[in-house]
């Protein structure tokens, strides 16, 4: 008799189904059909052709979601690798600082970023005080970057570093008694075992900082991305077809990115078990 | 504590079960009132607002509550609640189903209602105090209820620059300062089409509510000018911007200034320029009563408490912006008015005269502003932008290319010896 518990399973399941139905299936769907319509509900491909003049912003926010993207990988590897290295209880501790920003609200961190860059913010008071010439920092494209390594690098952290303490010794051992040094060790065992959790870091960076509003615009002045195109067109515009749009291109190019990047990715675990 | 009480009443007559609300109005007969308003824009007891004066603050809501059982011998209920712009109250309403007795556009979207057919005609006779209304509300100074039949001016204000005046020399009376390359990067504008276009306008010296498409291509090309000195398109960061010295000239209403000037950082001087060489908005919320109203006759009631003395000024100093009632202007009551006087908030005659209030704008201009928005929002390219983009593009490429010919590699490799294997193994059999 496996019905029942068949039975059991789905209706375990079925909260989440539920969940995901209303609030992910149904507004995708509603999105599509937005984007297929004009005002009066009539099939139309216009909204393509009308948002074809923002290719640039679509670019820039693609180029600067990369950027930091990047930087997260490049400060968070090494970052998890060393936390995985020390001790139980300084593991606990670092780890706790690591999600320690994320107590606190996004917008609230973007704000004092925002008070920390400015021209007479924190940073070029400090300078001023040791007689150094201020930097202008805030309302530029790195200014925006920083925000988004700022508040989504533990996004980063943690998937590798849940990866990393994964990987246990005996198998570290084996390496060497196979003649692997440090490095060795590093790039064909450490490395290529470590990157289902740099797929997920780089998934959960990357997405959030290509479609995000707040943080441009708080940091970056006038420098606009499609989240706030998108932001503008949904909440003042009211233009609910055109909004629609926009990010469904954006979710079929942040699509396209995930793909080519686990390009990256799919081979070396092929390499793994050769 | 009190917001909380209020809040915790309001569940307890939401969730009471129909039969019991029935049984309490046969007992009671208490009527309701629905008035919808912007967020912290009315007296409501607590210290939140702008200037918080223990003698004349008051919960207006309570207030007339008590004001209609000793006037007219019946009990109210006031159900308050808030919206965040003109195009939230304009959206509740037009989806139909919400149930409002008073609400409180701005000039442009009263402007709009009107033409919509979505606003009531009030019975002046019982709004008795509407004498008191500022007579320049009731001439051809203000378009947006051309036979004044559909509106009461609630709060009013104006536009104008605050600006360092450590920073910023000469006179700032027009907009062309807000284009002056010696204060790049220094300067804020409105992140609202809306507000960013009159200025532009007004500085080409159109109409704010331009019906001429010419005239809003040269102020899109006027903004797409000054966006290279613009620090940002802000809302409420002016604020702490203007405060700490990050930027030194803004647009902004007088009653923020008031705000800006009253929290200035040591060293930051602001002061605030009227626009006397060309238009600006003066902006003006009303108290309407939409169409589907249940209650008419108690919502002109309540527009009329709102225009009694003792209410004005209580509101006055809540919102810290104008008040349309020359009792207030003028503080007839006797009691303490912070903004008596103030040439600020009450400018001469003079000074308003070439001010002008937003109408609607109809569906194409409002579109067609829209679009030089979004337009003047985009980015432009940038060559090093996509300089990298192309290197980062072709080195993602070469790696995949690499790792293909290395598999394709390690896979001839792997055939060869399974080859040589089996054929070793042929051999020893």
């Amino acid at each position: 008799m496996t019905n029942p518990r068949a039975l059991r399973q789905k209706l375990v399941a079925a909260p989440y189904l539920v969940w995901a139905a209303v609030f992910i299936v149904v507004p995708l769907a509603m999105v599509a059909y937005y984007a297929f319509t004009d005002p009066a509900g009539n099939f139309t491909l216009s909204n393509f052709h009308e948002i074809a003049g923002f290719s640039h912003t679509f670019i820039l926010s693609i180029w600067l979601g990369l950027l930091s993207t990047i930087i997260c990988l490049l400060i968070s590897y090494p970052l998890a690798y060393l936390i995985t290295r020390c001790s139980p209880k300084t593991q606990r501790l670092l780890m706790v600082l690591v999600m320690l920003p994320m107590w606190i609200n996004l917008l609230l961190r973007t704000y004092a970023l925002m008070k920390l860059l400015e021209d007479t913010g924190f940073i070029n008071e400090l300078l001023s005080l040791l007689h150094l010439p201020p930097v202008h920092l805030i309302n530029t494209e790195g200014a925006v970057v920083a925000g988004m390594v700022y508040n989504f690098i533990p996004y980063m952290i943690l998937p590798i570093y849940n990866v990393m303490t994964r990987i246990e010794t005996p198998v570290l051992e084996a390496s060497r008694d196979l003649g692997c040094n440090g490095f060795q060790t590093f790039r064909r065992v450490v490395f290529p075992l470590s990157i289902p959790g740099i797929v997920s870091g780089v998934t959960m960076v990357f997405v959030p900082s290509v479609s995000t509003f707040y943080i441009s615009s708080k940091l970056g002045g006038s420098i606009t991305l499609v989240g706030d195109i998108i932001e503008y067109t949904f909440n003042s515009e009211a233009n609910y077809n055109t909004g629609a749009t926009m990010s469904l291109i954006l979710m079929g190019m942040i699509l396209l990115c995930m793909l080519v990047m686990n390009q990256f990715t799919g081979g070396d675990e092929e390499a793994i078990l050769v | 504590m009190k917001r909380i009480c209020l809040l915790l009443s309001a569940l307890c007559l939401l969730c009471a079960p129909p039969a019991a609300a029935a049984a309490e109005t046969e007992a009671k007969t208490a009527e309701q009132l629905n008035v919808y308003n912007w967020g912290v824009y009315m007296d409501l007891g607590t210290d939140d607002g702008s200037y918080y004066d223990e003698a004349t603050a008051m919960d207006v809501n309570r207030a007339f509550e008590d004001y209609y059982r000793q006037t007219y011998g019946r009990e109210i209920t006031v159900n308050y609640t808030t919206y965040e712009n003109n195009e939230a109250l304009y959206q509740k309403l037009s989806a139909g189903g919400a149930n409002y007795d008073v609400i409180v556009p701005s000039d442009y979207m009263a402007n709009r209602m009107i033409q919509e057919d979505m606003l009531e005609k009030l019975d002046f006779a019982n709004i008795p105090h509407y004498a008191d209304v500022d007579e320049a509300f009731k001439g051809d100074d203000w378009h947006y209820d051309p036979t004044h039949e559909y509106t009461v001016p609630y709060m009013w204000g104006y536009v104008g620059i605050v600006y360092n005046t450590g920073k910023v020399s000469g006179a700032v009376n027009q907009w062309d300062v807000l284009w002056n390359e010696a204060y790049k990067g220094k300067i804020l504008m409105f992140n609202n089409a809306r507000d960013a276009f009159a200025i532009a306008l007004a500085k080409n010296g159109f109409s704010l509510n331009s019906p001429n498409a010419a005239e809003w291509q040269v102020a899109s090309d006027d903004l797409k000018a000054q966006k290279p000195l613009v620090q940002g398109y802000v809302t409420d960061e002016a604020f702490d911007k203007m405060q700490n010295g990050e930027a030194w000239l803004a647009p902004c209403y007088y009653g923020d200034y008031l705000i800006m000037k009253a929290n200035a950082a040591e060293g930051v001087e602001l002061a605030f320029g009227t626009i006397t060489r060309q238009t600006a908005n003066k902006f003006v919320d009303l108290l309407c009563i939409p169409k589907g109203c249940q209650n008419k006759l108690a919502a002109e009631r309540y527009i009329d408490f709102l225009c009694q003395y003792q209410t004005g000024l209580a509101n006055a100093h809540y919102t810290g912006y104008s008040s349309p009632l020359t009792t207030v202007r003028n503080n007839t009551g006797g009691l303490y008015y912070h903004y008596a006087g103030d040439p600020g908030v009450y400018p001469s005659e003079s000074v308003l005269a070439g001010y002008e209030d937003f109408l609607y704008l109809g569906t194409s201009s409002q579109a067609r502003m829209d679009g030089y928005w979004k337009e003047l929002k985009k980015s432009t390219g940038d060559v090093v932008m996509y300089a990298s983009f192309a290197g980062l593009l072709a080195l993602a490429a070469a790696l995949l290319a690499v790792r293909f010919a290395r598999s394709r590699r390690r896979e001839r490799l792997r055939k060869a010896a399974r080859e040589q294997f089996d054929k070793k193994a042929k051999n020893k059999a």
